[in-house]
């Protein structure tokens, strides 16, 4: 399936029928006053493309583990939260 | 139908975390939904905590810039995990039974209230709370 044009008109109009378009694999782009300003496409892209951006940007945090972030974290907030259980 | 699970922070931190031990396991977890095999849930709390161990990460290394957290976090929310408000007593009510804090208990209640697991990667909660909810499950044992 291919990349299909529209108006803002057009596709407000018709958003089931674009939707289907997508989840059957194409993409949609919308145009305003003749010039295309947003796509829309499928979700599951964008999803696998967001894990792929945090992999690759997880290179950044070699060295640290789960103590000097998550456990630090809490550490943090829970110091100040949790008061010691009654005797 | 896919597998239907909550992932608290450490596993998605985790995940993130090349050097940390579980590194492998909790990726899995995370490429799974990623690849659509899984669904995921989590209670409301679960980006602020993304957000905290991100920044705790971010004093920590300067390979890490204020600029790289903002997209790690944005990306996060393009996982679009499904988040579930809890109760506040209901929280507190697992953390008494449980013997955890209300933050951990969040997670424990939200996968009692949907009757589905949740995956830590946090080696002391599980210790200590394993034994006392069936529904908490270690980053590394399969489904």
């Amino acid at each position: 399936m291919g990349v299909l044009t529209v108006s803002t008109k057009e596709a407000a109009r018709g958003l089931s029928r674009l939707l289907r378009a997508v989840a059957a694999g194409g993409e949609v782009v919308i145009t305003a006053r003749g010039r295309p300003v947003a796509v829309l496409g499928p979700y599951a892209g964008l999803r696998r493309s967001a894990v792929s951006r945090l992999l690759a940007r997880s290179a950044r945090l070699r060295g640290l583990t789960l103590r000097e972030t998550y456990t630090e974290a809490r550490r943090d907030l829970e110091k100040r939260s949790v008061p010691k259980a009654r005797s | 139908m896919s597998q239907r699970l909550v992932l608290d922070a450490s596993t998605i931190v985790a995940a993130l975390l090349p050097d940390e031990p579980v590194h492998g396991a909790a990726l899995t977890w995370l490429e799974r939904y990623a690849a659509g095999d899984l669904e995921v849930l989590a209670p409301t709390i679960l980006p602020y905590e993304l957000a905290s161990s991100l920044f705790a990460a971010e004093r920590r290394t300067s390979r890490l810039a204020p600029a790289d957290v903002d997209a790690m976090l944005t990306d996060l929310e393009y996982l679009n995990i499904e988040l579930l408000p809890v109760a506040p007593t209901l929280a507190v009510t697992v953390a008494r039974r449980c013997g955890c804090s209300p933050y951990d208990a969040v997670y424990l209640a939200l996968a009692e209230q949907q009757k589905v697991d949740v995956v830590t990667a946090d080696r002391k909660l599980h210790a200590a709370v394993a034994p006392k909810c069936r529904r908490l499950q270690w980053v590394e044992d399969s489904p």
